[in-house]
């Protein structure tokens, strides 16, 4: 029965898929013309270009971006044209072709000289690209240039993707030894953090200091706060799109950093020249070190390593295959006494294939690996915890590229996951652990997005992506009470389906331009999450639960509508957004007040489901190009939960709600060899709960609570500061140092507040703060040869 | 559990060698005045039955533990005993008359202040700890950590649970409590250790162990769970969720009761 409702639901989408599909070619059947197609290259690194503008010289508002693999395709009239790519950081170029047939073109793309930079920035640009914040349909997103992290003062000095993107509007930081991030009121377990088209389950290291992500080996970082494709899915209030570099396939490079925390190395270069490359990047942290010379901590174990690796092939102009592969590990603890150890590890291979000029396929093959360990050894006791997730996941995407207004994105995808819970293990005979059960389920989807430019001045991206997500045998699957006691037991053999969700999720955004330098532009989308985490902790530890949608906990669902303005100035020297948001949660998940979530594998009684709303205000000021640059990113946002069971069933602010999100930054680059940089962060302080009563049991003083998240922590700024010099260039060798400073001006920001008799006035209680890293300085020094 | 939040605090505190901390003012809320109950009643003649009421006071307040007098307090049992408690001192309503039987459901009803809360605990039966004996294993930084190990045999089948104090050179430290989720029907070889106070050579450790039912288990557990260690720390604390009806914080515990003491080497 449920098989078939399966089968059903597929069929809908096919269905609906392949009308869409003629539907938009019965626009195409017109006059002769053919198409010029290819791949856009950096013709120094061979690294492909993505999103790059190509227009025709003769037809003005003609014109294409490549796509994520650098794959363009323009269908025109026959005739001579010129192809036209003027792309910031590279020189011009011209290409005159005779499209009298359908064409392949690969472009080459090569750097400007040097001392040609300044005038290139000086020079009135107006192609599309340069004001594609304006033009484009998407709303909501954010394109980072790995490159620009480089000047960013950061913490102990290590580039991070992630902590740079909290300096921009609505995407704001969990807090300070965190590299979980909200965006737009959502948990942050509700962001889709793709590498290379791989779900990183856990993207932080050490606790949450580092972010599992080594931005050597980074491309690009796409991040889409609302309006997100259709082609993503799986989570409800983010993606956050991160592409590995291919490695240079000209030239071997040597590149890496060596600073107080961590060093990096990465190694690329062609494995057969102007065909294949690879690149290997590796990253290890030895702050253990420094505790080996204390007596006290000596014993303890503090570091992870990560490993990014690439490699590609191109088999003919229209065949590719690339290979990618992560693998991290962070190692903390305490002698034999405790450890935790944690560690992603992803792989994907992709085959990329111009089907026609006008078809481009892309197959993935996808495993995802996140494991944790936990070893507790209380001298009478060892015992380990384990919790792993595991996917395999296959792809097919394919980019239909009609004609220069209509590109149909289309596609399937399929994801096996099994989730180990937190399985206790020990070698004591006198323990028996039972075996909690490993959870299984399939999750697939079909999407259909049409990106359609019927004028100059308006362009849509809609699509609808149908999900099906079915939880399997084999297993116990339990009911629960009011109380959150079992109330019925069902036992499932292997490869029945236990639940099965079937959602449809429509995408919209559009842009409006107003004139040449501004639009507006709407988005709505609907996204669902079927993957839930929890977590009963205020930092990221490895110890949160992931647990499957069932008939308990249903998919959560969000609706977000946003509405932007855009404006650039000075021929777009300067840009100008603000984007107002409103999204609405469904099932949102809660535990109950004094849940125990670790190794309980009866956690679904103690959760509470309710709802949620988020909305705010988004502004960003940039100054994009001279030698002073930098922004202003601003949030006035409100994120509240009601939820049965919690705070009287009342509206309550969500841990994630800040009120105000204030981040400036601002790079001057003193001359070509010198430059600094300064940010500054501001936000309120989250809500959090506190007691506001005390009492005694047993002799000892215990807090009395009214209301959850009834209190905030107090507001949190902070300054950083950084110099970069780049030592003298040659055409061999270049490096730089870099000097920062973290909380220059030493705030003690609160990271915890805890509660305690008083130690100086033992008739009183207080409340204590912790406060972390004052004035940290860093040195990196960083080399490419 | 608790221990490895606390051992996930000194991790952190070493990680962040430049951490610092400082009492701060913070604008509570004042909160209305609850009632606090705690109840024990136990199967040990030696020492009469005792319920001690309290109340909640506002945060900033002194310490202070405001007893609450001119309570009712009435048990009864299911085998039709019936007695009234007198208040032997402010807040402590005690009675010497009725003996705690295990396998037997108790009924406790407080009426104070024109409210009523009532309770019912049924009496676990006992396990019998045959001895005491001292663990010695190596801490951090090479010390000696000692835990007082209680030795019995867990019945089989799950569903035992058990709560202990622990005294030291006659000093009350610490409560603790346990199950048999992972032990069921093995020989208990788990020690107890305060972080609060470490066991000595020569100290005498006394160790008050009762057997007590589930819900009592799991009052003291989500006690423990909220109980912010230093660092981390859980993200929305709550009050334990009590077995006594009617708004009044605290436990209504029958419990079998049994002491034993060792002399640390």
């Amino acid at each position: 029965m449920r098989f078939q409702a399966i089968l059903q639901n597929s069929s809908r989408v096919l269905f609906f898929i392949l009308s869409l599909l003629f539907v938009s070619n019965s626009v195409n059947a017109q006059t002769t013309k053919f198409t010029v197609s290819g791949t856009i290259k950096d013709s120094s690194s061979g690294e492909t270009l993505l999103s790059t503008a190509i227009r025709i010289k003769e037809l003005s508002n003609v014109g294409v971006y490549s796509n994520e693999y650098g794959f363009y395709s323009l269908t025109i009239p026959k005739g001579n044209y010129t192809l036209v790519i003027n792309s910031f950081g590279f020189a011009k170029k011209e290409i005159p072709i005779q499209l009298t047939k359908n064409l392949i073109v690969n472009i080459d793309l090569s750097k400007p000289k040097q001392d040609k930079v300044q005038e290139l920035q000086e020079v009135k640009v107006t192609g599309t690209k340069e004001n594609k914040n304006v033009s484009g349909a998407e709303t909501g997103m954010v394109k980072m240039d790995v490159k620009a992290l480089e000047k960013i003062p950061v913490f102990a000095g290590e580039k991070d993707i992630i902590k740079t993107f909290t300096l921009t509007p609505g995407f704001k930081t969990a807090g300070e030894g965190n590299s979980g991030f909200f965006v737009r009121g959502g948990a942050a377990d509700q962001n889709l953090i793709l590498l290379d088209e791989a779900p990183v389950y856990n993207a932080s290291h050490l606790l949450g200091f580092f972010s599992t992500f080594n931005s050597d080996a980074l491309k690009e970082v796409t991040l889409y706060k609302g309006g997100m494709p259709s082609q993503y899915g799986g989570r409800t209030s983010s993606v956050l799109d991160i592409k590995m570099l291919d490695g240079n396939d000209k030239k071997f490079h040597v590149g890496g950093g060596v600073g107080i925390i961590s060093s990096r190395l990465s190694v690329e270069g062609p494995i057969v020249k102007n065909k294949g490359s690879f690149m290997i990047s590796g990253r290890r942290t030895y702050a253990d070190l420094f505790l080996k010379l204390t007596d006290e901590f000596k014993d303890n174990r503090l570091y992870f390593y990560d490993l990014n690796l690439k490699a590609n092939y191109k088999i003919n102009d229209k065949n590719r295959v690339f290979l990618s592969g992560y693998f991290g590990q962070d190692n903390l603890g305490l002698g034999d006494l405790f450890g935790i150890n944690w560690g992603n590890a992803t792989g994907t291979i992709r085959w990329n294939s111009v089907l026609s000029p006008k078809l481009f396929s892309n197959t993935s093959l996808i495993f995802s690996n996140y494991n944790y360990k936990i070893a507790i050894n209380s001298g009478t006791l060892a015992v380990d915890i384990r919790s792993k997730i595991q996917d395999y996941n296959v792809k097919q995407d394919f980019t239909y590229i009609i004609n220069p207004s209509n590109k149909l994105k289309f596609g399937v995808n399929a994801i096996h996951h099994t989730i180990t819970p937190g399985q206790i293990e020990s070698d004591d005979p006198n323990f028996v652990f039972e075996e909690l059960q490993d959870r299984f389920a399939w999750e697939n989807a079909g999407y259909v997005s049409h990106e359609w430019n019927p004028s100059e001045r308006l362009s849509f991206i809609y699509g609808l992506r149908a999900t099906n997500f079915s939880l399997m045998g084999a297993g116990d699957f339990y009911s629960f009470d009011s109380l959150g006691i079992v109330s019925q037991t069902t036992t499932f053999n292997k490869g029945e389906i236990v639940q099965n969700y079937f959602n449809l999720e429509p995408r919209f955004t559009s842009s409006f331009m107003i004139d040449s330098a501004s639009s507006l532009k709407l988005g709505y989308a609907r996204n669902v999450q079927n993957l839930h985490l929890i977590s009963n902790s205020t930092s990221s530890t490895p110890t949160d639960l992931w647990i499957p949608s069932s008939a308990n906990v249903k998919p959560e669902i969000s609706d977000q509508l946003s509405l932007g303005y855009f404006r650039n100035f000075f021929n777009n020297r300067y840009e100008l957004s603000v984007e107002a948001y409103y999204k609405d949660m469904q099932n949102q998940v809660d535990y109950k007040d004094g849940a125990s979530t670790i190794a309980n594998d009866l956690i679904e009684g103690e959760l509470l489901y309710g709802k949620g709303r988020a909305y705010g205000v988004e502004l960003f000021f940039k100054k994009k190009y001279g030698r002073f640059n930098g922004w202003i990113s601003y949030t006035l946002s409100r994120t509240e939960k009601q939820i049965d069971g919690i705070n009287n069933s009342n509206w309550y602010a969500a841990r994630q709600d800040r009120t105000h999100d204030l981040s400036l930054v601002g790079i001057y680059d003193i001359n070509d060899r010198l430059s600094v940089a300064a940010t500054w962060v501001f936000y309120t302080g989250s809500a959090v709960t506190f007691p506001s009563g005390k009492y005694y049991i047993d002799g000892n003083i215990q807090w009395l609570y009214t209301e959850r998240n009834g209190y905030r922590m107090p507001n949190y700024h902070r300054l950083d500061l950084s110099v970069t010099y780049y030592n003298k260039k040659t055409d061999k060798f270049e490096s730089s140092w870099n000097f920062g400073i973290y909380n220059a001006y030493a705030r003690e920001n609160a990271w915890t507040i805890s509660f305690r008799e008083s130690e100086t006035d033992p008739t009183k209680t207080e409340a204590v703060q912790i406060a972390l890293f004052k004035l940290v300085p860093s040195i990196t020094y960083n080399f490419k040869f | 559990m608790r221990n490895s939040i606390y051992i996930l605090g000194f991790l952190f505190a070493s990680l962040s060698l430049f951490s610092c901390e400082k009492v701060i003012d913070i604008e509570f809320n004042d909160s209305e005045a609850l009632i606090v109950i705690e109840g024990e009643l136990t199967d040990d003649p030696a020492n009469p039955q005792t319920i001690t009421i309290s109340k909640t006071t506002d945060f900033q307040t002194t310490n202070d533990q405001l007893f609450v007098s001119g309570a009712v307090v009435l048990i009864t049992d299911d085998a039709g005993n019936s007695v009234f408690l007198s208040e032997a001192s402010p807040g402590k309503y005690q009675t010497t008359t009725l003996a705690g039987v295990p396998g037997r459901t108790y009924n406790l009803t407080v009426t104070y202040g024109g409210k009523t809360y009532t309770s019912i605990c049924k009496m676990p039966v006992r396990t019998t700890v045959d001895s005491l004996s001292i663990l010695k294993s190596l801490g951090f930084g090479g010390g000696i950590n000692r835990s007082v190990v209680p030795h019995f045999q867990d019945p089989a089948g799950k569903g035992n649970y058990y709560r202990a104090r622990m005294y030291i050179n006659g000093e009350f430290i610490e409560s603790f409590i346990y199950d048999d989720e992972f032990l069921d029907g093995n020989y208990n070889t788990q020690g107890l250790q305060s972080f609060n106070q470490a066991i000595k050579k020569f100290d005498t450790v006394d160790v008050q162990f009762m057997n007590v039912d589930k819900d009592v288990h799991f009052y003291f557990e989500s006690l423990e769970a909220n109980s912010s260690g230093p660092g981390g720390g859980v993200a929305s604390p709550a009050n334990p969720k009590s077995n006594i009806k009617g708004g009044a914080l605290g436990y209504f515990s029958a419990h079998a009761s049994q002491f034993q003491t060792i002399i640390s080497d």
